[in-house]
């Protein structure tokens, strides 16, 4: 399979995201109240230097791919791992499954749920260890956080701890 | 008011059992987790914030600069007894530490290195009292053109030096610039990137981009590879340091340690460009020069005294001027501001007795750092026990509660969640993560500077050059880039003859 360079997926991916924000995203959702005079003043003259610096970046970084890394043979490594990507993306579907039970499962409950989730991802290794922890963790930390620094903790109504 | 008017409610301050035990707590924990392989010292720092959210900002503040020193000194752990440094820092500690260690001399090389990290850290800590008060009495004089130029040449230099391509430094720079304008524009109050979600009108949490930056990308780099710690741990060994050595390793520290305080006090530098300037500065000058890789006592002393003088110096810049040093302090910058209090040269005369209690905290912590260290070597062999398995899971819940407890705002979690993606991105594609955090907390800085300018200026850009101070800035920033761009093409060159050879 043809692997592109970082530096082209970097230098490409910028170009591409400092012209979405120049067309799309500035002009959409930065608001521009019409009695500026200055238009270094302006609510959007900041993100637009900013997404030039971007997209300078990108194209620079693409130049110096064509005519310094390319030609200077310099290598870039590789570090696939198997069932890696899985992993990733597991990992992924376990942080957003994890923020969207927050507010059903309160923070404790969604906590243990969470790190053993991400056990099994990694394997399951030292399982009664992991059992333990994934219970103790939450617990001590909702005593700190709830009981010392005064931060309510979210619970739901079926499972309140003191 | 000077240090001597201060000095009387500094030490009242500072002299609490709480504040004593914070920081003593801070060293403990910056030790450990300095000292378990796959965290850092920026981790532990991270991780260390929410914490203090409850207590008063001197405890909180001292905890935090706790588990920096210890952390910088628990790294080189690692690196002398099983060959990984704890914190990148350490790295040039492994050069002669190990090969002590595999002469069964791991007890000799640690002593030397919790010494030279001790003197070196008490001389930085002397220089950030010498020198922070000077420099921030002449930062009042300061004007928005003066701080806008100083705030763009340390963004300059933190990007340039930060990873081993200037333009990924400069990319991560401006990523960190375009979060910093989400919320609500500082002239007219309009909507910036709200995208109609009431949560990012006051601007994204600096903790939840702080710890989605630093924690999450190493959770998810674990699960992709989860490592088996199958280390060797050496034997400590039953000969210790001598004073006779450490004397005859003094210069060595001496240097090292001033060199960590220059380095340290420019921003961006850091900890480990310093430890190997002094270590490749000690076999330069030492009379064992053939011995240095080999195991040789002065290169650990030197390396150690390297890293550990930038310490208290890259808090001169933070406490001075505002501007961050390292990543480390960029974390510390959001204590202050937790805290109410915002670094700069007005924090000198609004909270001198906060600034100068830290001051004597500082130097307290390094004898805690003495005695700590002494304890931690003995014990690091259940330090480095400690499964990775059981731990970066666990690092992902301490997340999710120290960053919810910072608002009481779930929505902040998904923040961390969405910025340590955009973490992981970069660090698969080798972006440096250190410019993105200095850019998003300097730059409401950077842009407030340059739009007060402006209007103290009816839109005319000759304000920006209107003193020596911003030329003085300007030229620096031209340097730098000068510089960078020299390397780059040096580099370039020296690789196009080894290709033309082979």
């Amino acid at each position: 399979m043809l692997r592109l360079h970082t530096s082209i997926w970097l230098g490409v991916g910028m170009l591409a995201f400092a012209l979405f924000l120049i067309e799309f995203l500035i002009p959409t959702w930065v608001i521009t109240p019409s009695n500026v005079r200055k238009l270094v003043l302006s609510p959007d003259f900041w993100p637009y230097i900013v997404a030039a610096l971007l997209g300078i970046g990108g194209t620079i970084l693409l130049i110096q791919y064509y005519f310094v890394t390319r030609p200077l043979q310099i290598p870039e490594e590789h570090d696939d791992v198997p069932g890696g990507n899985m992993r990733i993306a597991l990992v992924a579907i376990l942080m957003v499954v994890y923020y969207v039970l927050l507010p059903y499962l309160g923070m404790i409950l969604a906590s243990v749920l969470a790190y053993v989730a991400f056990m099994v991802v990694i394997g399951l290794p030292r399982k009664v260890a992991a059992a333990i922890i994934a219970i103790v963790l939450p617990l001590l930390l909702y005593g700190f956080f709830d009981h010392v620094a005064g931060v309510p903790i979210p619970q739901p109504d079926f499972f309140r701890l003191p | 008011m000077s240090f001597i008017d201060y000095a009387p409610s500094a030490f009242a301050l500072v002299a609490q059992w709480s504040s004593i035990i914070s920081l003593f707590i801070g060293v403990v924990v910056g030790v450990i987790m300095g000292a378990i392989p796959g965290m850092s010292a920026t981790m532990a720092v991270a991780l260390t914030l929410p914490f203090t959210f409850a207590m008063s900002p001197i405890q909180g503040i001292l905890l935090l600069l706790g588990v920096y020193k210890g952390g910088i000194f628990g790294g080189s752990i690692p690196a002398i007894l099983i060959k990984t440094p704890g914190t990148p820092a350490s790295s040039a500690t492994v050069l002669d530490g190990y090969p002590m260690a595999e002469k069964g001399q791991a007890g000799k090389a640690l002593g030397m290195a919790l010494y030279a990290s001790c003197t070196a850290d008490m001389i930085s800590n002397l220089a950030l009292i010498l020198f922070a008060g000077w420099l921030a009495s002449f930062a009042l004089s300061f004007g928005p053109p003066e701080f806008f130029t100083l705030i763009l040449f340390s963004l300059t230099i933190i990007a340039g030096v930060s990873g081993d391509n200037l333009m990924k430094g400069l990319i991560s720079a401006g990523m960190g610039l375009l979060l910093a304008t989400i919320g609500l524009d500082l002239v007219y109050g309009t909507d910036r990137f709200v995208f109609g979600e009431p949560n990012l009108m006051g601007g994204l949490n600096f903790i939840a981009v702080l710890i989605g930056l630093f924690a999450i990308p190493e959770i998810i780099e674990y699960a992709r590879k989860p490592r088996n710690q199958e280390t060797k741990v050496r034997q400590l060994g039953d000969r210790h340091v001598t004073f006779a050595e450490y004397r005859h390793c003094f210069r060595s520290i001496l240097r090292g340690s001033v060199i960590g305080v220059i380095l340290g006090s420019i921003p961006g530098i850091g900890a480990a460009p310093s430890a190997f300037l002094s270590y490749s500065e000690a076999r330069r000058n030492s009379k064992n020069k053939d011995n240095f890789g080999k195991g040789e006592i002065e290169g650990v002393a030197a390396s150690e005294a390297g890293n550990n003088g930038v310490c208290g110096a890259t808090l001169i810049p933070l406490l001075a001027l505002g501007v961050p040093g390292d990543i480390i302090t960029a974390i510390i910058i959001g204590a202050f501001m937790i805290h109410g209090l915002q670094p700069g040269p007005m924090l000198f005369a609004t909270n001198g007795d906060i600034v100068y209690a830290l001051f004597m905290g500082l130097i307290l912590s390094s004898v805690f750092l003495l005695g700590v260290g002494s304890v931690a070597i003995r014990l690091f062999r259940f330090i480095a026990d400690v499964p990775s398995s059981l731990l970066f899971p666990g690092i992902m819940v301490l997340c999710v509660y120290g960053v919810y407890a910072v608002n009481n705002s779930i929505f902040d979690i998904g923040v961390m969640f969405a910025v340590g993606w955009v973490g992981y991105i970069m660090l698969r594609l080798n972006v440096p993560a250190a410019p993105f955090l200095i850019a998003f907390i300097l730059g409401p800085l950077l842009e407030d500077n340059f739009r007060q300018s402006m209007l103290m200026s009816g839109g005319s850009g000759d304000i920006l050059f209107r003193s020596p101070i911003t030329w003085v800035f300007w030229t620096l920033t031209a340097i730098t880039v000068a510089a960078l761009i020299r390397t780059g093409l040096k580099e370039r060159r020296n690789r196009l003859l080894t290709l033309e050879e082979e």
